[in-house]
């Protein structure tokens, strides 16, 4: 693939992910009654919307995902009671009917390793949004913003410019262990995250027996670098020999483990990894300032449209130029 | 306060960015970018900036002032082997090697200094490869044009010296 195709079509998936941002906004924005909440997690998403970029970026791409995915369950799980009183009729309707469907499904499911994800997601994403005190979701919140935003650079300028000489090469070999460290450490978790949920999802639909210690142990084995997420699918065809289940199951181990590995390929991939996608910035500061002017809180909304239409637009002129066409053989 | 205020002065980095030869060939982006990973570093004189045998993990641009820089361990005027003046950079084997300081670099008198981190330097590479390009090429001008220039000086005089004293033909 070559550097301009790879841009377009990075183009044209951000503009569908700023999209289901804003699906995502609006449904918050409908249901919730809490006013700091509501301004936390709208600054969080689009700062990850408008930040992120699946093919440059394919790690942040994978955290504003899942946060984007936990906010979509709680709003759909936890979220009937509080609607807001100002939503339409229909969503409120739509949520109480999804809420009792949730029970009810929830309950019907026999498969004691999707309830047991099922809670856990919920429970988390019930957690971060709820049971946390406001000034504490706040401080996560405005962490995650302020990691984002570029501001970190400049906090890290404050640090070393309050140090005395003496010890100023020291700590600059420290900061440099632990962002090493730090880095191993985030790609180690969130390789063993999406894995293990992978490996979660092959095992439920496999319906293998031991769902859970394998799950568990796949995501041990996803800990351990570069080998692991090899270990993974030896250690559970191990098994699958050990048992001698019947052909399908086999065909399903390996199709499961061709779509792992083009995924992780794709998520994973050293060129999108490392190239870090430069936010708009001035984007970002034009709508938070007419957002919050002519409409409030609301207003910040129109990130991700406006991000939608940056985006296409960048995409459709790619297109138009002579080098490249996504239509050409 | 003082911090706070010298660290927002973005215009007052740009401006000393601007005064550095070696990064005369950036564009005005790279310097904007250039700014947030160089930090401004005093040193009174006889302060060391860093010891022989020390991590080789920062490069420095001299602003003002000069630096000596000593073979071993001792800032002592005897050890001296070079000077680095305003607009010159010292300790630039950081972007190159994790490999330990070979000399010991001493404030001559009160100087100021651009550090830049070998681990936002690599990071530069990553992200902004053109840039970090230019700040190489740059380097690489120095050291042959420059460096090497006086380096092939010394030698010929050494070598003209030894030649009156009958020494070498």
């Amino acid at each position: 693939m070559n550097g301009l195709k790879a841009k377009a079509i990075a183009y044209l998936i951000s503009s569908l992910c700023a999209f289901l941002a804003l699906l995502v906004l609006f449904l918050i924005y409908s249901v919730s009654n809490h006013a700091g909440q509501l301004i936390v997690w709208t600054i969080l998403l689009t700062l990850l919307s408008s930040h992120t970029n699946p093919l440059l970026n394919g790690k942040k791409w994978l955290f504003s995902s899942s946060a984007i995915f936990l906010v979509v369950v709680t709003v759909y799980f936890f979220l009937p009671g509080i609607i807001h009183s100002s939503a339409p009729d229909a969503w409120q309707t739509a949520i109480a009917s999804a809420n009792a469907f949730r029970f009810d499904g929830i309950k019907a499911v026999p498969d004691l390793l999707f309830r047991v994800n099922a809670l856990v997601l919920c429970s988390s994403a019930f957690l971060i949004t709820h049971a946390l005190p406001g000034p504490v979701i706040s401080l996560i919140g405005l962490s995650l913003a302020l990691f984002l935003s570029g501001l970190r650079t400049q906090v890290k300028q404050l640090v070393f410019a309050s140090l005395p000489n003496s010890v100023f090469e020291r700590a600059a070999i420290y900061v440099t262990g632990i962002s090493v460290f730090g880095a191993l450490v985030r790609e180690m978790v969130f390789t063993a995250l999406l894995s293990g949920l992978l490996w979660g999802c092959a095992l439920w639909l496999l319906d293998y027996p031991l769902k859970l210690p394998l799950l568990g142990m796949s995501v041990f084995f996803a800990l351990i670098p570069f080998y692991g997420f090899w270990l993974a699918p030896v250690f559970i065809l191990f098994n699958l020999a050990i048992h001698s289940f019947d052909h399908t199951q086999f065909a399903g181990f390996f199709i499961t483990l061709a779509v792992l590995w083009l995924m992780r390929f794709l998520l994973f991939h050293e060129k999108w990894a490392k190239t870090r996608h430069q936010p708009d910035k001035f984007l970002l500061f034009i709508m938070i300032v007419f957002g919050y002017i002519f409409h409030q809180a609301f207003g910040l909304f129109f990130l991700p449209l406006f991000a939608t239409g940056f985006y296409l637009t960048q995409a459709f002129l790619l297109l138009l130029t002579k080098k490249f066409s996504i239509l050409a053989p | 306060m003082k911090i706070l205020r010298n660290l927002f002065k973005k215009s007052e980095k740009a401006r000393l960015i601007d005064q550095l030869p070696l990064l005369k060939s950036l564009d005005g982006q790279e310097k904007n970018v250039l700014q947030n990973l160089l930090h401004r570093r005093e040193f009174g004189k006889g302060n060391i900036l860093f010891t022989a045998r020390d991590p080789a993990v920062a490069a420095y641009f001299v602003l003002k002032g000069s630096v000596g820089l000593y073979q071993g361990m001792e800032a002592t005027p005897q050890n001296r082997i070079q000077l680095v003046r305003p607009g010159e950079i010292l300790g630039y084997s950081a972007f190159f090697s994790d490999a330990p300081r070979n000399a010991t670099a001493a404030a001559m008198e009160n100087t100021a200094c651009l550090a830049m981190l070998r681990k936002d330097f690599t990071d530069l590479c990553c992200q902004r490869p053109k840039c970090a390009l230019k700040i190489l090429l740059s380097l690489y001008d120095v050291l042959y044009h420059h460096d090497l220039a006086e380096l092939r000086e010394k030698y010929n005089q050494l070598t003209q010296q030894l030649a009156k004293a009958n020494i070498i033909v």
